[in-house]
């Protein structure tokens, strides 16, 4: 699967993450990640980003991700539903 | 943590006492030319709020009784989306100084900063960097076409609103004098004639100039994220438009003069507008700190009144289009007269 | 049907892994996680997905957990009920009911869901919010139209829209509702659970609608504040006093029952069958669990 447009999911709150997704020209996943905690967890973090995208299979992205110590429910949560919008024809109503 | 807040987009409303007395509470003013504010509510009570100008997060602020809440991350967390879900590439703040640690927590990066206010951050998924990259990558292909060698550079940031004689007497004074010159035309869609409009004409009257380079000035210069003053009416205050003329010219040093290697840079004498001529200044200021030299040419004249493209826009809304001919070069002409048949009607 | 120790209700934005995370260390019996009027239109999805990744991994420490998801008429709520039943809610606040038909056809669509999710049908309960003036006036018939529905719950602010009056401090206008929630919900032994308080600073006020609501005959009271479990759930607990009580009319009962004695008096008050069920209610509720207060 493609995305065809940017979109991003959660925020930047205590306990949550927020990422942004859009189309890579390269194949590929690419993350760039910011977090509190990235010594730590950063490898984790992206594995879980990972993951997610690869239940979707899309070759082509780069996702954008600013950490504020979500766990990883959360960080699947907003990694799918970023995908989600991405994949949408239409941008969402306000 | 905050429980029970309210998060509302409005339309601005400039004259909300709590909105205004809330930004003077943080050292900010309250502006206008605003498109959506955010307001972060508790019981009633506005905490914090953030507003956007296109893609500008400005009048940003959390009342100090309510700092280290997480409220600060709330606004920008949704402003974000909000710009992301309009497809915005890259978007930026302008920020008190005390906002900046703050903001870099939450993915900005600091462009420029003048004094307290504004400090000029930035985000998004394509940013100044990869701006910069995209203009050297062309700069090398047409010097690699041309056979150039890295030199003397010039270059001139223009609006070309529209193209005129004057113009072209600048070109030709930079392009005699430098090995290459590098002309950003403004990429903003605020002029009367649009930018392709613009871009087009400008490019036919530089055909023969084989050291001439057009590429778009993009976000950082003279647009309107970086100084909104610029494209709003004349009547402002001085200090206003003096803070932001700074900003940009910082921006041009510190990142286009540097990975370009931009020496002199080019402008015409202004005689007319207060704006324009209070940008020079500061240009002239604060260039030569970044290793560039900024050369005034004064303006060529027509019947004793300099060339300027707003003398044409004026004579054109006058319908004196006769008038014009000899202010412009002949394919410009030749499209004026066809733009004005074309609006006419309107 | 049953009728569950329901005091408290606290309502979690189901947006927020801070609020979620967190929601079960403040001692309400219910956690209430909301996915209607607390989640913007551009976030439904958002709340969605992020709700279903949390129930499916955090442990809640055991708090029975609860889902308001958005009204059947909207365009999110089939999606919220499609997604919401598979991981097994203990119950589901179904906002804008008004009419048994509405609890028949959603009662049908959630058994065909736990079905699909290899729930055992009729695990999941359903929770009735009451918003409206007809929805009022239907309540016997929606409280009867379903073997889940366990509760009650009256969404203030939209029956005083839907009225066309105001909401004050005195809460005279919503009397009569309340009485009926409170005596339906009695008659078909369910809870009923009193709609929040939203002054969170104002704990006084709280106190004072919650004894109100217990003298109409709530049994629980939404939340909207951690701050206001504790309050809630002391006032629907009874008192040690009450307990003891209770404790004595059981015994004396089960002695005259022993002994062939018909009626039998304790405190100097008669005690007939609806007095000792309420007291094997409250020892039921009360003492067999660990109550904190």
């Amino acid at each position: 699967m493609k995305i065809n447009k940017t979109a991003s999911s959660g925020s930047m709150e205590s306990s949550d993450i927020m990422i942004t997704v859009s189309p890579a020209k390269e194949k590929g996943i690419i993350i760039e990640l910011v977090s509190d905690v990235e010594e730590l967890f950063g490898s984790k973090i992206k594995k879980v980003i990972r993951d997610t995208i690869k239940e979707f299979e899309i070759e082509n992205i780069k996702v954008m991700a600013n950490d504020k110590g979500a766990l990883d429910y959360a960080i699947r949560a907003r990694t799918k539903t970023a995908i989600l919008r991405a994949l949408k024809e239409c941008s969402l109503n306000e | 943590m905050l429980w029970n807040i309210k998060i509302n987009f409005i339309k601005p409303n400039y004259n909300d006492y709590s909105w205004k007395a809330l930004l003077r509470k943080v050292g900010l003013k309250p502006e206008k030319n605003l498109d959506i504010t955010l307001l972060v509510k508790e019981q009633n009570k506005l905490v914090a709020t953030g507003s956007l100008d296109g893609n500008i997060i400005k009048c940003l602020a959390v009342d100090p009784n309510y700092q280290k809440q997480g409220l600060m991350s709330i606004v920008i967390s949704r402003l974000k989306a909000f710009l992301i879900r309009r497809e915005r590439k890259n978007y930026f703040v302008y920020a008190h100084r005390n906002q900046v640690p703050l903001l870099e927590n939450l993915g900005f990066n600091e462009l420029v900063g003048v004094g307290k206010y504004p400090v000029l951050l930035e985000d998004g998924i394509s940013k100044i960097e990869d701006y910069i990259n995209i203009i050297n990558s062309k700069i090398t292909s047409f010097n690699a076409k041309k056979k150039y060698e890295q030199g003397k550079i010039a270059s001139l940031v223009m609006n070309c609103n529209p193209v005129t004689k004057g113009h072209s007497y600048l070109i030709e004074k930079a392009s005699r004098n430098n090995q290459l010159v590098i002309i950003f035309i403004l990429s903003e869609d605020k002029s009367l004639f649009s930018a392709k409009e613009r871009r087009n004409l400008l490019q036919k009257v530089v055909a023969g100039k084989d050291n001439v380079i057009v590429v778009p000035s993009g976000n950082y210069i003279l647009s309107y994220s970086t100084f909104p003053k610029y494209f709003l009416s004349e009547d402002q205050e001085k200090e206003s438009i003096r803070l932001y003329a700074q900003l940009d010219a910082h921006l041009f040093g510190k990142y286009f003069a540097r990975s370009l290697g931009i020496k002199r840079r080019y402008v015409g004498t202004e005689p007319n507008s207060v704006v324009t001529a209070i940008y020079n200044q500061q240009l002239k200021n604060i260039l030569p700190q970044y290793g560039v030299d900024l050369i005034e040419i004064q303006r060529i004249e027509m019947k004793g009144i300099p060339i300027s493209a707003s003398r044409v826009r004026k004579l054109l809304k006058e319908d004196k289009l006769d008038q014009i001919k000899s202010l412009v070069s002949r394919t410009t002409w030749d499209y004026l007269k066809f733009w004005s048949d074309q609006n006419e009607d309107k | 049907m049953n009728n569950k120790l329901r005091r408290s209700m606290l309502y979690i934005p189901a947006n927020n892994p801070a609020m979620i995370q967190d929601a079960f260390i403040y001692g309400a019996d219910t956690i209430l996680f909301d996915l209607e009027d607390s989640i913007a239109i551009s976030e439904k999805d958002a709340a969605r997905e992020l709700l279903i990744e949390a129930l499916n991994s955090l442990n809640f420490n055991n708090t029975e957990i609860a889902v308001r998801i958005n009204s059947l008429d909207s365009k999110f709520g089939l999606k919220d009920l499609k997604s919401i039943v598979p991981i097994g809610p203990d119950i589901i606040r179904i906002p804008k009911i008004e009419t048994k038909e509405q609890i028949i056809k959603i009662d049908k669509l959630i058994t065909k869901l736990e079905r699909k999710a290899n729930l055992q049908p009729g695990f999941i309960e359903i929770m009735a919010m009451i918003e409206t003036a007809k929805g009022v006036l239907n309540l016997e018939k929606i409280v009867a139209s379903s073997e889940r529905l366990s509760a009650l719950t009256l969404g203030a602010e939209d029956l005083t829209t839907d009225m066309g009056i105001k909401r004050t401090s005195l809460g005279r206008e919503l009397f009569l509702t309340r009485s009926k929630i409170a005596l339906v919900a009695a008659a078909y032994k369910i809870n009923a659970i009193d709609t929040v308080f939203s002054d969170f600073n104002d704990l006084n006020g709280l106190k004072k609608e919650t004894l109100q609501s217990k003298e109409l005959g709530f049994t629980g009271k939404a939340v909207i504040h951690p701050r206001q479990v504790d309050i809630v759930n002391h006032v629907f607990t009874p008192s040690q006093e009450e307990i003891e009580d209770a404790k004595e009319i059981v015994r004396q009962a089960s002695q005259a029952e022993e002994f062939g004695k018909g009626v039998i008096a304790v405190k100097g008050k008669m005690v007939d069958l609806p007095i000792l069920n309420r007291a094997k209610e409250i020892i039921n509720k009360y003492e067999k669990r660990e109550v904190i207060k």
